[in-house]
């Protein structure tokens, strides 16, 4: 479970604020998508769960531990997919696997079992052994999902993670993500493809200027917004751009 | 199951030193194999020359302990000197290691608590140090062997202080950035520190020039030690000025309770290190969790570009000329990196600081030179000869193209002929060498009498030649750039095209200083002689300038390949 409660941060010592007053919390077992333009503060709001950012006010919680007063602990739970894969180039693929897999302390035994199956599962096993400066971005990304999955995390936490995938690696992470909430785990991840959104989310949280605008089952917000037929991608961009989408004057959003 | 800090340490040296297999053969990459053994030769080399300096003044530093009664002052000497380049050299590589380096973000999302990667960051930044101990220390230890006569005593506990001896400065200068980045942001202010510590070193590099040879020349040690043994004992004296690196003197000669002040060595670097853990722990994060990102807020811009704005607000220009846009990302392009701004910044002024310490430490520079040379009528043009060349041998034309390296490909796509965008790079590098040519002119008539009414034929000499081996510069570079680089280095000073240019102005120089001297020993006066420098190179400007606008032409529509 992850829990936001009135967590803010701000740049440029307070010039932009780049979440405001954030309270969000996605339960066990949900799959929850967010959604918000570029620079709503999404990325700001993942970095500060993963303890890349202190937030300058609130508290953030990650399976009932306090991430402000014992990140470590709270890292030990989660897995992470930044939004740019962070890697090392002059390893091999392996190389970082293993070594993700001894920073979680993970015996040799579990490595054994849990890396090739994934190897498979996104078509890596041939260039696992390769230096990362010869991976393409796509191969990258699909690296960084496996590293985030080695240790069985109990939140999976991704910054777009489906950027730069192919297809089939795309669908595959999909099927792993809802896996993963079926198994009871928390999936926390940002991204821009709504349709994928609307497929496999459980809940959709949406910010804009820094402000979660809307948090609910997919269902739920159109019940909101009183548009049954609407799809996903309609009801963000007249949330997040009324003026845009519906005319000058007509910000009445519910 | 490997230790999580052992993983650590070992992926951490792996992924950012050569120490590894994948560093090797990304040394000699590109089938450049030659390039381990000639690297190797290169370094081996200057620290030979390095160790023989070393040896020549620990000899020195050794006789005056002797004469003293205190021979172990060498290894005082010999750390002391040692922890000084550590601690300075170190600044600069501990706010690479710790703060400049892409794996942090990596890893604070890790469960690995700071202490540890401080830790594995520490051993990358000891491994660096233990070459510099190497030079710095080792000949100190066999100086002393030698003279004093070997003893298992002073080899064990030298060597035991050579391992512990970069352990204490580095956490200094780590400790030190540690508070620094507290004061600055570096992931703010990152180019402007590079470029603030690359001007330090030249500064102290040029500085040394100055002080060293006349501390060689102007000193006899029999007379400072006469001097200091009057104020008492030397070692005492110094000791005074840097207590540990006595101790650490002390503990090597074995003096006053062998394995005592050895003891006391490993206790103060124990020390130390637990205070940079500390410390560590509490603030190396906060660097990068507390940070404060730059947001877009509109910032003044000042120089032809701030005015260029005030008249596009004004109305006073309706359309920016293509070719101002492009001088102006030529500035973007130099302002990417701090090996960019400081290497052409430097060549502003590198030589004017050489004219001034050939002043400072000539005394009267004219004395130094024949008195047929200054009294002679071609002393102006010889000066302005030589503020040309040391003006026109630039890195930064033939860099022109390969700077802009993986972002080349938009240029293609850019609605400007080849020859405007040759055109701008070559005005922006005339930017530099000409402020550079103007400021050596002013020297040359300030401190090497240069005549001012000289400046009539030197300036259009200079003009023209300097436009000669900038258009070479930029022609070669367009021809042959070298877009793919990892490192702002390898474009500019790792650039082969650097050292072609160069070979082609050094060439031209010599043609064209051949044909001029001739004339002057037949008899024409050194104005005609300036003149007729100046029309040569303008004849070779035309041409030069002529196919290098043709060939860009031809090269930017269909000639790269990205």
């Amino acid at each position: 479970m992850i829990r936001l409660q009135n967590v803010s941060k701000s740049y440029n010592k307070g010039a932009v604020q780049a979440v405001k007053n954030l309270t969000l919390t996605v339960e066990p077992g949900k799959l929850f998508g967010f959604l918000g333009p570029n620079g709503a503060g999404k990325t700001t709001t993942i970095k500060m769960i993963v303890g890349l950012l202190h937030p300058d006010a609130g508290g953030i919680s990650v399976c009932g531990r306090d991430a402000l007063k014992d990140p470590l602990a709270v890292k030990r739970l989660i897995g992470f997919v930044p939004d740019s894969p962070l890697l090392y180039n002059r390893m091999s693929g392996m190389a970082y696997l293993r070594f993700i897999a001894d920073v979680f302390r993970m015996p040799a035994a579990d490595r054994e079992r849990i890396v090739p199956p994934l190897l498979k599962q996104f078509g890596l096993e041939d260039a696992i052994g390769s230096p990362v400066a010869s991976y393409s971005h796509g191969m990258r990304q699909k690296l960084a999902v496996i590293a985030a999955l080695i240790h069985e995390p109990g939140v999976l936490i991704m910054d777009e993670p489906i950027s730069g995938l192919d297809p089939l690696s795309a669908f595959q992470l999909k099927e792993i993500m809802r896996g993963y909430c079926e198994r009871g785990k928390t999936v926390f991840f940002s991204t821009h493809v709504m349709e994928v959104a609307e497929r496999i989310c459980d809940i959709v949280g949406i910010i804009s200027k820094g402000e979660l605008i809307a948090c609910a089952p997919f269902p739920d917000l159109k019940r909101q917004l009183g548009e049954q037929d609407a799809t996903l991608e309609h009801i963000f961009l007249e949330l997040t751009h009324a003026e845009q989408v519906l005319g000058p004057g007509t910000d009445d959003r519910p | 199951m490997r230790n999580r800090f052992l993983a650590l340490v070992l992926t951490t040296v792996r992924s950012s030193t050569l120490f590894s297999r994948s560093g090797l053969s990304e040394l000699g990459g590109g089938g450049r194999v030659w390039m381990v053994p000639l690297a190797v030769a290169g370094i081996g080399m200057l620290g030979v020359l390095f160790v023989l300096m070393a040896v020549h003044m620990y000899m020195g530093v050794l006789e005056l302990g002797v004469m003293t009664g205190t021979p172990e002052m060498v290894f005082f000497v010999a750390t002391l000197l040692t922890w000084l380049f550590l601690v300075f050299l170190g600044i600069a590589v501990v706010m690479s290691v710790f703060y400049f380096s892409s794996d942090i973000p990596a890893l604070i999302p890790l469960p690995i608590p700071a202490r540890e990667v401080i830790g594995a960051k520490f051993v990358v930044l000891l491994l660096y140090s233990y070459l510099l101990c190497a030079l710095g220390f080792l000949p100190a230890l066999f100086v002393y062997s030698g003279r004093m006569g070997p003893s298992a005593y002073v080899i064990l506990s030298g060597l035991a202080n050579f391992v512990l001896l970069p352990v204490i400065p580095a956490a200094v200068a780590v400790m030190f950035v540690f508070v620094l980045n507290r004061v600055i942001s570096f992931s703010r202010y990152r180019t402007l520190l590079e470029v603030l510590g690359n001007s330090l070193f030249l500064i102290v590099i040029i500085g040394a020039q100055l002080v060293l040879p006349r501390l060689m020349i102007g000193n006899d040690p029999q007379k400072v030690a006469r001097v200091l043994l009057e104020k008492g004992s030397l070692f005492a004296l110094l000791g005074k000025l840097m207590p540990p690196a006595k101790l650490i003197a002390k503990s090597i000669a074995g003096s006053d309770g062998p394995g005592v002040h050895l003891l006391g060595v490993f206790l103060l670097t124990g020390a130390v290190c637990l205070v940079m853990v500390v410390l560590g722990e509490r603030i190396f994060y906060e660097g990068y969790i507390m940070q404060s990102q730059v947001a877009d807020v509109p910032r003044r811009v000042a120089g032809v570009r701030g005015i260029l704005q005030f008249m596009e607000r004004s109305g006073f220009l309706r359309l920016r000329p293509p070719i101002l846009a492009l001088v102006s990302r030529e500035w973007a392009i130099l302002r990417s990196n701090s090996t960019f701004l400081f290497q052409s910044f430097s060549e502003v002024v590198v030589f004017p600081l050489l004219l001034v310490v050939f002043r400072l430490s000539a005394g009267s520079p004219l004395d130094a030179l024949p008195a047929w040379l200054f009294e002679s009528d071609a002393w102006s043009l010889c000066c302005g000869g030589v503020a040309v060349m040391l003006c026109g041998i630039s890195s930064i034309y033939p860099s022109s193209v390969s700077k802009e390296g993986s972002l080349f490909g938009l240029s293609l796509t850019l609605p400007v002929r080849g020859s405007a965008q040759a055109l701008a790079k070559l005005l922006f590098g005339l930017q530099f060498t000409l402020s550079a040519f103007f400021l050596n002119l002013v020297l040359l008539i300030v401190i090497f009498q240069m005549h001012p009414a000289s400046l009539l034929y030197v300036v259009p000499m200079g003009l023209t030649a300097l436009v000669f081996f900038g258009s070479v510069g930029v022609l070669v570079d367009v021809h042959r750039p070298l877009l793919a680089w990892t490192h702002p280095q390898q474009a500019m000073k790792s650039n082969m095209n650097v050292l072609i240019v160069m070979g082609i102005d050094v060439l031209a120089i010599a043609v064209v200083g051949f044909i001029v001297v001739r004339l002057l020993i037949a008899g024409l006066a050194p104005r005609e002689a300036g003149f007729l420098t100046a029309g040569i190179f303008g004849i070779l400007d035309f041409l030069v300038l002529r196919f290098l606008a043709r060939s860009a032409d031809s090269r930017y529509s269909f000639g790269f390949e990205v």
